[in-house]
Parts: C-alpha cells; sequence; structure tokens
C-alpha cells in the first residue's frame, strides 16, 4: 500500500473553511492518524472541510463508513464536509454505495470554495 | 658498616617494601573480588525477583516499578524513576517515579515554589515533562548511550540546583537501557542513603540495567504474543459466526440452476449471502457487504440476516423489505458502519425478477444466449447512514424478465477489486468476460470459471477482501 500523508489548510474565510488534503492510501493503518486530524477541527469548532481527494488513491469501505460518519458531525454542527477531486475509481464507488447522496462531490478547488463564501454570505 | 652489610640491609628494605605492596594489591584484589562477588549476588537476586514478577503475568507498568523498586533498594538510593523514549528518539518521559525525584528540566521555580515535599506533585510534574535527548544527566546518557555517574551534584552544570533541601541533588547516577542495541529509556537514581556514589555503585547499576532491558524486551515480547492471541481467537469467533450465516448448500427451484462462491480472506470481512422462501412462487436471493472487518462487522451481518428472514416472509418489494431493515437497524449501528445490499425477488411462475440496489455493486444481466450483457443498477444507498426519509427516496425496484439460457450473476466487491503482483484490479471488464465465454456451460461451471480467472490473474496474491459470488441460471 502507498503510505499516507495529511496535510491540513486552514482558509480564514468569515466563517474559518479547513481543506484536509490526503496522499496515498487511506486503510486500516493510516486511518487513526486521519480520524484524530479531522476530530481535531470538529474539535476546536471547524464545522466546514473540504477532502481534497485529488491524490488519494485507495479507500477502505471501513473508511468510507468514518467518512459517512464525519459528514454526520458536520451536518449536526450546521456546517459542510465536501469531496474534491475523487479518482475516477473513488468516485465511482462513491457513487455505487449512494453515498453522493450525502456528500457533495466537486472537481474544482475555487467552486468548492464558493459554496462557503456564498453560505456566509 | 662494610658494604657486604649495607647490601645486606638494602636487600631486606626492598623485600619488606614489595612484602607490603604484594599484600595492598592483594587486600584491593580482594576488595574488587569481593564486590564483584557482591554484585553477581545482587544482579542474580534481582533477576530471581524480577523474573518472579514476570511469570506472574505482570502489565509492563508493573515490571517497571519492581524493577525500579528493586534498583533504589539494592544501591541504596532514596529515589529512582524510568524514562521512556519516544519512537522517534527525540526526548524522554518519566514512565515510572519512585520516591522523591526531582525535575529535570526547567520547571524548578514552579516547583520550588509549591508545597515540593509532595511525592505525588512531584511525581505528576516529572512525568509531564519531555527531556530532549542531550540535555540533562537523562538526555545525556541517552544520546550517548553510556552510564552517568555523577559523584557531587553540586558542582555538576547538569544537575538543576533546587532552593528546597528536599530536593537537592546530591549524588545521582543515570543509565541507558538497550535492546538490541537501541536505546528505549532511561534508568536513574538519585542520592545514596550514606555519602555518595561511586564508580562501583555505577558498575552494579549498569549490570541491573542491563538485565532490566532484557525483561522489559521480554515483557514486550509477551504482551505483542498475548495480543495476537487474543486477536486471532476473536477472529475465529468471528469466522465461526460467518460461516454459520452463509448456506451450507444452494437450494434447488425447478427451472434453474444457482452455484455459489465464498472465500473468506485472511482478515475477516463482512460478506453473505442467502436465499428465503418468500411464499410458493416466490425465492429472495440477497448479497450483502458489511463496510469495516472483524468481530463488529460478523454481529451486524448476524443482525441484519435475522432481521431479514423476518421482514421478507411474504413481503414481495424488495425495496419495502430493504427499507424496514434500515429504519430498525439504522440507531443501532455504529456512525462509522454500513451495509450494502442487493435484494432480489424471483418469481419462479413467471419468471420475472424484481431488485434493489442499496448501494451494492449492480445486477449482471447475461443474455441473448451469451451474446449481450448488461449491468443493472438502479438508485440505492447503502443502509445504515440514513434514519430513512432520503434513503426510502432514493432506493428504486427495477424489474428483470428472464428468457432460457439467460444468466445473473451477483457479487460483491471483493471480486472486481482482486489484485494482481502489480495492484492492477481484476475489474468488472475481467467478470463480465469471464461469463460470456462460459455462458453455455450450467451454473456450477460458470462459477468455478470466475473463481479460476480471478486465481490466474492474482496470481497467489494474499486477498485483502472477502469474495462472494452467485450465478442464477434459466434453464
Amino acid at each position: 500500500m502507498p503510505a499516507c500523508e495529511i496535510t491540513i489548510e486552514k482558509i480564514d474565510f468569515e466563517e474559518p473553511v479547513h481543506i484536509v488534503r490526503i496522499t496515498g492510501a487511506l486503510d486500516a493503518y493510516s486511518f487513526p492518524d486521519f480520524e484524530v486530524k479531522v476530530r481535531g477541527i470538529f474539535d476546536k469548532n471547524g464545522r466546514n472541510i473540504i477532502l481534497d481527494f485529488g491524490k488519494l488513491e485507495y479507500i477502505s469501505s471501513a473508511g468510507l463508513g468514518a467518512l459517512m460518519g464525519f459528514a454526520k458531525i458536520a451536518r449536526q454542527n450546521k456546517g459542510d464536509l465536501i469531496i474534491l477531486k475523487p479518482t475516477p475509481k473513488i468516485g465511482s464507488i462513491i457513487d455505487v454505495l449512494g453515498l453522493s447522496k450525502f456528500i457533495k462531490v466537486f472537481w474544482d478547488e475555487k467552486t468548492a470554495l464558493n459554496l462557503f463564501v456564498s453560505k456566509a454570505g | 658498616m662494610n658494604i657486604s652489610q649495607l647490601f645486606w640491609i638494602l636487600a631486606a628494605l626492598i623485600l619488606l617494601f614489595t612484602y607490603i605492596r604484594l599484600k595492598k594489591q592483594l587486600s584491593s584484589l580482594e576488595k574488587e573480588k569481593n564486590s564483584l562477588v557482591q554484585e553477581k549476588e545482587v544482579v542474580v537476586c534481582f533477576l530471581q525477583d524480577i523474573g518472579e514478577a514476570f511469570t506472574e503475568g505482570m502489565e509492563l507498568d508493573d515490571l517497571l516499578k519492581k524493577i525500579i523498586n528493586c534498583s533504589i533498594n539494592l544501591v541504596g538510593a532514596s529515589a529512582g524513576a524510568i524514562f521512556l523514549s519516544d519512537s522517534q528518539r527525540k526526548y524522554l518521559v518519566a514512565k515510572i517515579v519512585e520516591g522523591i525525584f526531582p525535575p529535570m528540566t526547567d520547571n524548578i521555580g514552579l516547583v520550588a515554589d509549591k508545597a515540593s515535599t509532595k511525592t505525588k506533585y512531584l511525581e505528576d510534574i516529572l512525568k509531564k515533562e519531555r527531556i530532549e535527548y542531550g540535555h540533562s544527566v537523562i538526555g545525556e546518557a541517552a544520546q550517548k548511550e553510556v552510564p552517568i555517574l555523577v559523584e557531587d551534584g553540586d558542582k555538576d552544570d547538569r544537575v538543576p540546583k533546587l532552593k528546597s533541601n528536599i530536593l537537592r541533588i546530591r549524588t545521582m547516577m543515570a543509565v541507558p537501557l538497550k535492546i538490541k542495541n537501541e536505546v528505549i529509556g532511561v534508568m536513574a537514581i538519585v542520592n545514596k542513603w550514606s555519602g555518595r556514589f561511586t564508580s562501583t555503585d555505577l558498575s552494579l547499576f549498569n549490570s541491573l540495567a542491563d538485565q532490566a532491558s532484557v525483561s522489559i524486551n521480554n515483557a514486550r515480547f509477551y504482551h505483542a504474543l498475548a495480543e495476537k492471541n487474543r486477536i486471532d481467537r476473536d477472529l475465529e469467533i468471528a469466522k465461526d459466526i460467518q460461516q454459520l450465516l452463509i448456506p451450507e448448500k444452494c437450494p434447488d427451484f425447478h427451472g434453474y440452476q444457482i452455484a455459489a462462491y465464498s472465500k473468506a480472506a485472511l482478515e475477516l470481512g463482512g460478506d453473505y449471502y442467502d436465499f428465503i422462501n418468500v411464499d410458493e412462487d416466490h425465492i429472495g436471493i440477497v448479497i450483502a457487504d458489511v463496510s469495516g472487518k472483524g468481530i463488529s462487522a460478523a454481529i451486524v451481518m448476524a443482525t441484519f440476516r435475522g432481521m431479514l428472514n423476518i421482514i421478507a416472509k411474504e413481503n414481495k418489494s424488495p425495496k419495502s423489505v430493504l427499507s424496514e431493515i434500515n429504519r430498525i437497524m439504522y440507531d443501532d449501528m455504529k456512525k462509522d458502519m454500513f451495509i450494502s445490499v442487493l435484494y432480489l425477488i424471483l418469481n419462479t411462475k413467471n419468471h420475472s425478477i424484481v431488485a434493489s440496489r442499496a448501494g451494492h455493486e449492480p445486477v449482471l444481466l447475461i443474455h441473448d444466449q451469451g451474446r449481450k450483457h448488461k449491468l443493472i443498477k438502479g438508485n440505492g444507498i447503502v443502509i445504515g447512514i440514513d434514519e430513512g426519509d432520503i434513503f426510502d427516496k432514493n432506493l428504486e425496484e427495477i424489474s428483470i424478465n428472464l428468457m432460457k439460457d439467460d444468466i445473473i450473476v451477483l457479487y460483491t466487491d471483493g471480486i472486481t477489486e482482486a489484485m494482481d503482483m502489480q495492484r492492477r484490479e481484476f475489474g468488472r471488464e475481467n467478470l463480465i468476460d469471464s461469463v460470456m465465454v462460459s455462458s453455455a456451460e450450467n451454473a456450477r461451471n460458470i462459477a468455478q470459471n470466475i473463481e479460476d480467472r480471478i486465481a490466474r490473474f492474482t496470481g497467489g496474491v494474499e486477498q485483502h477482501d472477502d469474495i462472494t459470488l452467485l450465478v442464477l441460471k434459466k434453464i
């Protein structure tokens, strides 16, 4: 499995947006780190999260389950969780499972960020 | 006095001097021998103590406590601590503290102002300290990988100077704990009961540290083994549950052939398939996959199976069956779990199928005597992530009419995602092709052909997910 790297970028809108960029594979080994980092955002009252999947090569089904858990938390906190640029493979998994009915998927960072700007406005 | 007399006097003096010197040497050797024998006895005694503790199946913390207590008593110190390295080997943190062990870094001011005699308070302070490699006596012992003796703490810059007399370090020793030449921590003791620590004490303390390292290594190994055994047991239980869920053999029903194949991955997953007698003319066929692995996945699957067997009876709408199960199971499922399900109801009289797909892989239909294929999707989302409204709104029912020789293939993603050495996936195209080339065969042989093709493709690479396949052929 390719190693996993996770970085977080904070965009200081009126309501801050956190972009979590993930490279490699989200599997049983890398998931705890991902979970801790995303929970860290929620713990600091962050509720708008963009998950950049542009360089994500693999995600396990347990990983997708946890992702749904995060989407629920974001929604409970009146925020949003968005997936950005999934690879065709991961995009098709999201589609087959029907997860796109719950999580918005964007292919362009600017459009994704605009969603939060227009929300704030 | 003549020359001869002088010679004899000188000779006698030299002999006397040599005798005294040899006597002194002998006495010093005797002392050294005694001290070594004593050290050996102490180490043996220490080993016995630790050995006993270890066979009692002690936790690592308790073992470390025992080690430091034995060391304090055997060397005659007033306090001691064991510091363990972080995984990067950049800093050390006190894991066990016994007695009044003063802080090693800059918390000094803070401590001196407080009621510094409170052992628990000091212990908490010490346990919060991150001692960098190379800093203080502790960090230096870790970085240089050598035992350090501070005979006179008042004259040594590496030792913190505290106002409070009770926190004064008059003398101390620190030795690295090494496993296979790698430093895993540092053991340190402060303030001798009487006088100062000597090089003999250091030698003894170092021997104790060597033995302690071996014990720590053994304890870690023992715990890793115990953890592995626990996981293996869990896995066995989960595998037993899974075996109970899957039907022993496929049912026979007139006008159809049916074959199934299921292989669990080494790490247990949550694949499941089953057949349900809905009523006289209707048979329910289900294939499902629980996200996640292990015992929790197996339990969710067992719950799903139980519910399906109750709700599916007499109910000819797959959508209503899945909707009801979703509403009931939603509350009981963990937030990060879901089940993908494909549920078909086959009317054995008019040969039609009604199916609903709750986020599962689509139905593969091979028709027109094996010449054409179709992936029948229909909307739907997995069970367990929505309490009902969105789930119901998105779930469709699809109808399929079966003609003679039509083949229906149901599968889990373990089939299409089976990987070869280069991490390429088997994929849907290969699956479709496998069915089409063997479409003239019976259902058993079609399933066997898919199984063989996957085995050839993966070339012995360990499968990472469960593989489940159902082939239904109308004859």
